[in-house]
């Protein structure tokens, strides 16, 4: 049987800090072998205290963490085998190649294989020329890369990266992205990433866990999350600008209606589990705008236009009292009327608490 | 409705130049964006014109007053700032009140005055918490209230959405858009962030290390940057930059890019022959699709996709030079790391000059549609 490597699962796990607030609350999630994995929400929503609890900085209040079913609640963090590359990168007051050595110190290598091994990874990130250079007075991206290489060295298959592009230098976060790109792609170990910034989130996660107040909103990839939210929190949450969440009803048993606009139900045994009442999602980028009279399109009064200066502007319309928010092509200026029509393939529904109904 | 006008502005700080000779006149009743990046000197200029720094020398007139010696509580401006600045000691309802109890308002007039603004920001929820126990949006909703309590001529906006996550951006980006449609007063409104200042704006003044380098409508001086580096201001993503020379072939005259594209720039007077330039375009002028004819095609092989949901970057490379498309999330995502081109209309190129890396011809663009 071949063994799963750097598997981590995480069983009802709650904590708390203070005793009163929960950091996490009953969350599940189980991260599998030589995936790459996006831990993201916004700052308080719990994603770092879970990193912390993974490398075991922090013992969970109630709940049990697994690496490869090994149960790892109670190993300290220097047992766990996990390497960490954090936010400001950290390097040791050595040179290049004496850090991305430390690792293997009291591995009982050979020098000559330590060496090997050292110069394999550097060539991989690109330092081979810069290994002698003393690794404090590097630039930020030459410190993560280093940080990285560290990471790499040992013997280990997950790697916890938190925030690690937040301190490059803007024009080298380039080439950082490309190398863990790289990496999650080549070396097939198991990587978890932990950022507020959905869009670093949505490029390396091939599952992405969406996170707010404690909890795992959802957990999918990322045609499940932007398609198919689990909760509207999600909707809004990813994309931008975020979905729009309307009321609706079902008047007739076939017909939802939605302020004066009227869809066909896509099937009847959705109808069921909506009720009369519910919410419809739909992305602004999923309705689409006609500055003319179009068949099949209803008219709306333009309340307010948000220029994103890049041929592209978020438009405030409203029909009666809906209101909606639309990604229009291009630049609208002085039009106070347009037509609008949501494509019915994107819509999701929602019920009145706010949780995907399919 | 006021107009602000800054005659040869000296300041230094600790030894330290930040304006030599800042000459500035605002608009009245205006949105006016103050886009530049860090250090740029927008805090400064802000407390300049709030009077809570003095300058070393120059004048500083409100509509045709001059208020330069004037103390800041005599100015009638309103700050809100970055980092909130609440009193943490006092209430929200006392923070929002605070501006109040100086013009001595009677109790029943604030309570009433204070209901108001924050019905109309969304926080009466927190009126009786203290600054500590709300988020960082709830914080600069009150800073934003507080202001509105003051009434002023002036409203200055010191990167007010920096510190906040970026959905709490995204709303309270558009609660300011409804509410400066509303005050009628003359607002200034600084940020690093081009769409920000293209969202909120109807003017510009892009500043940068204490001079203030462009101004006029937001979009016109984003089509038309100053220079290189005001177009990297004005855009999320950078922009994409080449370096090319010109030269006669077969009696035309073109804009030759190594051997991956080259422009007829036989029209153009402005760029001679054996000269080399700087060649820029942004991300969100590139194409997947050839549209017309004159659109140049550029070679490309895709490096990796930024995924940001609701729209992609294709980060590319173009020989030696780096490449980023900003395409619509519904492309297909396959596709996109197969691409071997990209388009972009001829009038969409800005040159620069090698020297002073400063756009040329702003007035005139490329293209014969255009001319």
């Amino acid at each position: 049987m071949i063994c799963p490597l750097g598997e981590i699962r995480i069983e009802n796990v709650s904590h708390t800090y203070d005793g009163r607030a929960w950091a996490l609350l009953d969350v599940n999630i189980n991260f599998e072998s030589r995936k790459t994995y996006a831990l993201v929400g916004p700052s308080g929503c719990g994603k770092t205290t879970l990193l912390k609890i993974i490398c075991g900085l922090i013992k969970p209040t109630k709940g049990k963490i697994y690496m490869d079913e090994v149960d790892i609640t109670n190993t300290p963090p220097e047992k766990r085998n996990i390497a960490i590359v954090f936010q400001f990168p950290v390097v040791y007051k050595m040179s290049v190649l004496e850090n991305l050595m430390f690792p293997l110190i009291n591995t009982g290598l050979s020098k000559s294989e330590k060496i090997r091994r050292t110069k394999e990874i550097a060539s991989q990130l690109k330092i081979e020329d810069i290994l002698n250079f003393p690794a404090q007075k590097l630039s930020p991206a030459d410190k993560q890369k280093v940080a990285i290489g560290r990471a790499l060295v040992r013997d280990t298959d997950l790697i916890l990266l938190d925030e690690p592009l937040s301190a490059i230098e803007p024009d080298r976060k380039y080439e950082i992205k490309k190398l863990l790109l790289n990496i999650s792609k080549n070396l097939k170990k198991t990587m978890i990433f932990v950022t507020h910034d959905q869009t670093e989130a949505l490029t390396f996660g091939e599952k992405i866990a969406i996170m707010s107040a404690g909890k795992i909103l959802q957990f999918g990839t990322f045609e499940e999350i932007y398609y198919k939210p689990t909760c509207e929190m999600v909707g809004f949450f990813i994309g931008y600008p975020g979905m729009n969440i309307l009321k609706a009803v079902l008047e007739e048993p076939d017909t939802i209606t939605v302020g004066s606009l009227k869809f066909k139900l896509p099937s009847k045994d959705i109808a069921q589990k909506l009720g009369i009442h519910f919410k419809i999602g739909i992305r602004p980028e999923h309705i689409d705008v006609s500055t003319l009279p179009k068949e099949g399109y209803v008219p709306f009064k333009v309340l307010y236009t948000e220029n994103l200066g890049r041929n592209k502007s978020v438009i405030h319309l409203r029909n009666d009292d809906l209101n909606i928010k639309a990604l229009y092509e291009g630049e609208i200026r002085g039009i106070s009327e347009v037509w609008a029509k949501l494509d019915s393939r994107f819509i999701c529904f929602f019920d009145l608490n706010g949780n995907r109904v399919d | 409705m006021t107009r602000i006008v800054l005659k040869n502005i000296v300041k230094n700080i600790r030894g330290k130049n930040i304006f030599n000779d800042l000459n500035l006149e605002i608009e009245s009743r205006e949105v006016t964006v103050f886009l530049g990046p860090v250090g740029a000197g927008k805090t400064t200029l802000f407390k300049i014109i709030a009077g809570t720094e003095s300058v070393d020398s120059g004048k500083i007139y409100f509509d045709d007053v001059e208020v330069t010696k004037l103390p800041p509580q005599k100015r009638d401006v309103a700050m809100v700032f970055q980092n909130f600045a609440l009193y943490p000691h006092l209430s929200i309802f006392e923070n929002i009140a605070s501006p109040l109890r100086v013009k001595k308002y009677h109790e029943n007039e604030i309570k009433k005055r204070v209901n108001e603004i924050a019905e109309l920001l969304n926080i009466k929820h927190i009126l009786d918490k203290k600054p500590h126990e709300c988020s960082g949006g709830e914080s600069q909703r009150a800073s934003i209230a507080r202001a509105l309590a003051k009434n002023p001529k002036i409203y200055l906006f010191d990167e007010p959405l920096t510190n906040l996550d970026y959905k709490v951006r995204e709303v309270l980006r558009f609660e300011l858009k409804k509410l400066f449609k509303e005050v009628g007063a003359t607002v200034l409104y600084s940020t690093s962030n081009p769409e920000e200042a293209a969202a909120l704006g109807s003017r510009l003044a892009y500043i940068r290390n204490g001079q203030v380098l462009q101004t006029g409508a937001v979009l016109d001086c984003f089509r038309k940057p100053f220079d290189i580096d005001a177009a990297s201001h004005y855009s999320l993503f950078g922009i994409n930059l080449f370096e090319g020379y010109c030269k006669i072939i077969d009696s035309r005259k073109f804009l030759v890019i190594d051997d991956l594209f080259e422009v007829d720039v036989s029209d153009h007077k402005f760029l001679e022959s054996g000269n080399e330039y700087f060649i820029g375009i942004y991300p969100h002028d590139l194409k997947l699709r050839k549209s017309s004819n004159e659109d140049i095609q550029i070679p490309i092989s895709v490096d990796f996709l930024e995924n940001m949901g609701s729209e992609l970057i294709v980060v590319a490379r173009s020989g030696n030079f780096i490449v980023r498309l900003l395409v619509s999330g519904l492309e297909n995502l396959s596709e996109l790391m197969n691409l071997t081109s990209a388009y972009v209309p001829l009038s969409r190129l800005l040159i620069f000059s090698k020297e002073n890396r400063k756009l040329l011809k702003g007035d005139m663009p490329l293209g014969r549609n255009t001319n």
